[in-house]
C-alpha cells in the first residue's frame, strides 16, 4: 500500500514537473488565444489526482507585457487561490497538453471541458472576467451557455 | 358529472386523488420550475405577475405550486434579479391574491421557498454553499463556506418564509434540491467537503435537509411539505453523488417525514442535457418509478422531460408516480390541461424545448416563451386575443410561422383570412429546418402539424400553389382590406461569388425542403443555424461536410441556451469547421477560402450549399404598396430572426389588425 501511494506520488510529481519549456512553447505557439488577456490574467491547472494543499502544484499560465509565461506554483486552496480559471484535469491530458505532437491542443481541452474530462473551475465572476479580456478564450472554449438547465 | 371526451380517455390524469387532508382535482402538479424574473428588483410581486398567476391558476392543475421566492433578506437566497421574496410580511398582500386566485380556481395552493445556494446572492456578488468549490460556469458568483450559525439561521428563515406562505392563504409549501441550489449543495459530495456534523458522510450530508424538513414540519405542522430532489445530478463524474446516493437522500426526506417527493433531473452545471429537445420524452422516467418504488407511502410527482399527457397518463397507470408535474408545456400552452380534458389535443401549441425561456433567464431577462408570444405580457392588453373593432377581409402571403400565426390571431378576432401559399404545404421553411433537426423532430414538426390543425378548424382560407404576384393582385383587387407580407427569407446567392459551374451552388432551402438531392462531398457557406443543422444532419447521412463561416464563432445566431448542443454534434461528428473565412471563389471542384490570416486555402467539394445570407422576400411590398388599403409586413421577411420572432411578430401583427 505504502508503495503504491509513493508511486503514485512521483507520478503526480513526475507531471507537475514536466518541463517548463514545453509549456512556454505551447503558449508561444497560440499566442492568438490569448491575445486580449491584459497582464496579470492568470490560468491555472492542476492534477486530478492531488488538489489538496499543501501538496498540490498548480501551472500557471500568467498574462504579461510579452504575452502568456508558464510557471509552477503551490496550490493554496481554493479559498486562497490567486487565479482566474482553474482547469482540473488528469495525467494523461495534461500530458497530452503539454506534448508538442498534440496537433489540436486547445481544441482537445474546449472537448474535455465539455464531457467534463477536464473540470473547469471559474474563480472569478464573468464581469471580472470579461474586463480582464477573457472573452475570446472563454467562448473558444464554449463556455457561455453550458449547462444552465439544459 | 359528465365526464368529458378527453377525461374518460385519460382517465388517470384527471381522476381525483386525496392527498392528506385535501380533495386534489386530478393528478397534475404546476411546478415551479422557473422564476419569472418578472418583478421588481427588491423582491416584490408586480402586476405583470399577477397577470401572470391569473393564467396558471386558470390551467385546470390540481396543484398549484407558486414560483420560487427567497426567504433571507440579505438576499443570499436569491438567484434572480426579479425573483421574489417572501422574508418579511410586507410582501404578504401579493402572495394573499396568488393563494386566492390558485384556489378560487379549485387548485391547492403551494408556495416554493427557493434558497439557490450556489446560484444565489446575485446581487451581492458572493454565494454561500457548505465548502468553497468554485464555480464552473461563468454566470454565477464566487463561493463562500456557509458557517454554523448560518445554517442556523438560513434554517430559521425557511421556517418562517414557510409558516408565511401558510398565513398568506396557501396550503402548504415546497423546498428545492436539485440543480444546484443550497439544500442541493448539502447533499451532494460535489460541493459538500465539510468535516463537521453536515459533511462527510451521507447521512451527515442529508443533515441540513432533515434539519430543514424538521424545521418547516414544526413551522407548518398541519400543511404540507413538497421536496424537490434529484433522482441523478449528472454530476457523479466530478466527484457528486451517485444515483444510489440520491436515493439514499431521498429515502432520509421519506424517513423525516416530507408529504410529496418531487424527482428532478441533473445540476445546471451537468455536462449533459436533462430538458432539451435532445433528449426524448420519457428518458427519465425509470428515476420516478424507482422513487416510487424506494416510497411507496410518499407521493411521488414528476414532470422532467415529460411533456406529453398520454404519457403522463400512462406513468399513471403503471403507479410510476402519483402527480404528472408539467411547466414549460404550459407555458406553451396554458390550455393543454383544458384540451386533453376535451380530447382536444391536436389543438396543443406543444412545448419545443427551444430553451428560449432559459436562454433569457441566463441573460437576466424576465423568461418568454417561443410558442407563447403572450407568455409575460397578460397585463398588456395589446397582447389580449380581443374582438376586432372593424371586421376585416385580411390575405396574408405566406404559410411560414410568422403567416399561420398572424392568421390564427386575426380569425380568433373576428376578421376573414386567406392565406396564399406558393408551395404545397404550410410550415415554410420550418419544414425544412424541422426534418433536419437532429434533436427530437417531432417537436419542431408540431408547430407545423398545429397550423394545420388550426387553420381547417378555424376555417382559414389557405390558397396552397398559389404565388401572389401583380396578375393575381389585378384579379382580387379590393377583395382584401389588409394584406400582410409574409413571405420569409431566401439565401441572398448574388452576394456570394459567381459560381464558375451550373448547379454546383445551390441554396439551403432547396436542399432542406429537398428540391435539390445533395452531393456526396458538400461544402456549405454559413455556420449559423440554418447552416449547421443542415450540415450535422447530411453528415449524419453519410455526406462529408465542411461549414465555412464568415464570424469567429460558429452558431451566432442560436439561441444561448442551445449553442453548445450545435457545437458539441459539430465536434461529434467531426464536421471540419473554417471560422473567420470567406469564400471568394465556387469551382467547379470546390471552394477558394480567404482566412483570417489572409491566408487562402482551397477545398474541394462536389457541391456548394449556400446557409448565408439570409435576405427578407420583401418584393411584394413595393408591388402591393398601391392594391390594398393596409399593408403589412412581419417575421423573417422583415428582419431575418429566426422561429421565435417570426411567431411573435405573427401574434402581435394579428392582435392589432
Amino acid at each position: 500500500m505504502r508503495r503504491l501511494v509513493v508511486s503514485m506520488t512521483m507520478q503526480i510529481e513526475q507531471v507537475m514537473q514536466l518541463a517548463l519549456a514545453g509549456w512556454q512553447t505551447l503558449l508561444d505557439r497560440h499566442t492568438d488565444i490569448f491575445h486580449s488577456m491584459l497582464p496579470g490574467a492568470r490560468i491555472g491547472f492542476l492534477s486530478k489526482d492531488d488538489f489538496e494543499p499543501p501538496s498540490a502544484m498548480m501551472i500557471v499560465w500568467e498574462a504579461g507585457a510579452e504575452g502568456m509565461r508558464a510557471s509552477y506554483e503551490p496550490f493554496p486552496g481554493f479559498e486562497k487561490v490567486k487565479i482566474d480559471l482553474l482547469f482540473i484535469a488528469d495525467d494523461a491530458a495534461i500530458r497530452r497538453l503539454h506534448d508538442p505532437h498534440t496537433p489540436t491542443p486547445f481544441a482537445e481541452i474546449k472537448s474535455k471541458v465539455r464531457h467534463r474530462d477536464i473540470l473547469l473551475y471559474v474563480v472569478r465572476p464573468r464581469d471580472e472576467l470579461l474586463d480582464c479580456g477573457y472573452e475570446d478564450f472563454i467562448d473558444s472554449l464554449g463556455l457561455s451557455f453550458m449547462g444552465a438547465c439544459r | 358529472m359528465t365526464q368529458r371526451a378527453g377525461e374518460k380517455e385519460l382517465k388517470h390524469l384527471f381522476e381525483p386523488a386525496k392527498w392528506l387532508g385535501f380533495e386534489v382535482k386530478n393528478r397534475i402538479k404546476y411546478g415551479a420550475c422557473c422564476v419569472s424574473n418578472y418583478n421588481t428588483r427588491d423582491g416584490f410581486i408586480t402586476p405583470r405577475e399577477l397577470a401572470r398567476t391569473k393564467v396558471i391558476a386558470e390551467t385546470g392543475c390540481g396543484i398549484i405550486t407558486n414560483q420560487g421566492a427567497y426567504p433571507d433578506p440579505e438576499g443570499l437566497g436569491k438567484a434572480y434579479f426579479r425573483q421574489v421574496a417572501i422574508f418579511d410580511d410586507k410582501f404578504l398582500p401579493q402572495f394573499e391574491m396568488i393563494a386566492r386566485m390558485i384556489k378560487d380556481n379549485g387548485g391547492i395552493a403551494i408556495q416554493q421557498i427557493l434558497h439557490a445556494g450556489r446560484y444565489g446572492g446575485i446581487d451581492l456578488g458572493y454565494c454561500i454553499q457548505p465548502s468553497i468549490v468554485p464555480q464552473t460556469l461563468p454566470h454565477f458568483r464566487p463561493p463562500r463556506e456557509i458557517t454554523k450559525k448560518q445554517i442556523r439561521q438560513t434554517i430559521k428563515e425557511h421556517a418562517e418564509a414557510a409558516a408565511r406562505s401558510i398565513k398568506a392563504g396557501f396550503d402548504g409549501t415546497e423546498v428545492t434540491s436539485f440543480m444546484g441550489y443550497l439544500l442541493a449543495t448539502f447533499n451532494s459530495k460535489f460541493t459538500n467537503k465539510r468535516t463537521d456534523e453536515y459533511g462527510g458522510s451521507i447521512e451527515n450530508r442529508g443533515r441540513f435537509m432533515r434539519e430543514l424538513i424538521d424545521a418547516i414540519k414544526q413551522a407548518t405542522p398541519d400543511h404540507p411539505l413538497v421536496v424537490r430532489l434529484n433522482g441523478t445530478e449528472l454530476m457523479d463524474k466530478w466527484g457528486g453523488n451517485s444515483e444510489d446516493e440520491c436515493f439514499e437522500l431521498m429515502e432520509q426526506a421519506g424517513r423525516c417525514g416530507v408529504d410529496m417527493i418531487s424527482v428532478t433531473v441533473g445540476w445546471q452545471e451537468a455536462p449533459e442535457s436533462s430538458i432539451g429537445r435532445d433528449i426524448p420524452p420519457g428518458h427519465w422516467n425509470y428515476l420516478a418509478a424507482r422513487a416510487k418504488k424506494l416510497l411507496p407511502d410518499t407521493p411521488v410527482a414528476f414532470g422532467v422531460r415529460l411533456p406529453d399527457p398520454i404519457m403522463a397518463n400512462q406513468c399513471l397507470a403503471e403507479g410510476q408516480f402519483d402527480f404528472w408535474e408539467v411547466c414549460r408545456p404550459l407555458l406553451a400552452d396554458p390550455d393543454l390541461i383544458h384540451k386533453a380534458s376535451e380530447g382536444r389535443l391536436n389543438e396543443v401549441k406543444r412545448c419545443i424545448g427551444s430553451l428560449n425561456c432559459l436562454s433569457r433567464l441566463f441573460r437576466d431577462l424576465p423568461y418568454t416563451c417561443t410558442m407563447n408570444p403572450a407568455l409575460g405580457h397578460e397585463v398588456e392588453p395589446e397582447y389580449n386575443v380581443k374582438p376586432a373593432a372593424v371586421h376585416k377581409n385580411v390575405m396574408i402571403v405566406g404559410a411560414g410561422p410568422a403567416g399561420m400565426e398572424c392568421a390564427i390571431t386575426a380569425k380568433r378576432r373576428g376578421h376573414d383570412v386567406v392565406v396564399f401559399e406558393r408551395s404545397e404545404r404550410i410550415g415554410g421553411n420550418l419544414v425544412g429546418y424541422a426534418t433536419h433537426d437532429l434533436a427530437h423532430k417531432n417537436d419542431l414538426a408540431s408547430v407545423v402539424l398545429y397550423y394545420e390543425v388550426m387553420a381547417k378548424k378555424l376555417g382559414i382560407e389557405v390558397r396552397l400553389n398559389t404565388e401572389v404576384n401583380p396578375k393575381l393582385m389585378r384579379g382580387i383587387l379590393h377583395q382584401f382590406d389588409a394584406a400582410v407580407v409574409a413571405t420569409g427569407v431566401r439565401i441572398d446567392m448574388l452576394a456570394l461569388p459567381v459560381p464558375e459551374a451550373p448547379g454546383i451552388l445551390v441554396s439551403a432551402e432547396d436542399v432542406a425542403l429537398g428540391r435539390v438531392s445533395p452531393a456526396r462531398k458538400l461544402v456549405v457557406i454559413g455556420g449559423g443555424k440554418v447552416g449547421l443543422t443542415l450540415a450535422e444532419s447530411l453528415k449524419s447521412s453519410g455526406c462529408e461536410v465542411v461549414v465555412i463561416e464568415r464570424e469567429k464563432r460558429i452558431a451566432g445566431d442560436v439561441m444561448p441556451s442551445w449553442k453548445w448542443r450545435h457545437t458539441a454534434w459539430i465536434e461529434e461528428l467531426e464536421i471540419p469547421t473554417y471560422t473567420s473565412s470567406r469564400v471568394t471563389r465556387i469551382g467547379k471542384d470546390g471552394v477558394t477560402i480567404v482566412d483570417g490570416k489572409g491566408e487562402e486555402k482551397k477545398i474541394a467539394a462536389e457541391m456548394v450549399i449556400a446557409a448565408w445570407p439570409a435576405r427578407g422576400n420583401q418584393e411584394l411590398v413595393g408591388e402591393l404598396e398601391w392594391s390594398v388599403d393596409e399593408l403589412h409586413v412581419c417575421g423573417d421577411c422583415s428582419v431575418p430572426r429566426g422561429l421565435t420572432k417570426a411567431i411573435h411578430d405573427g401574434y402581435l401583427l394579428g392582435c392589432r389588425l
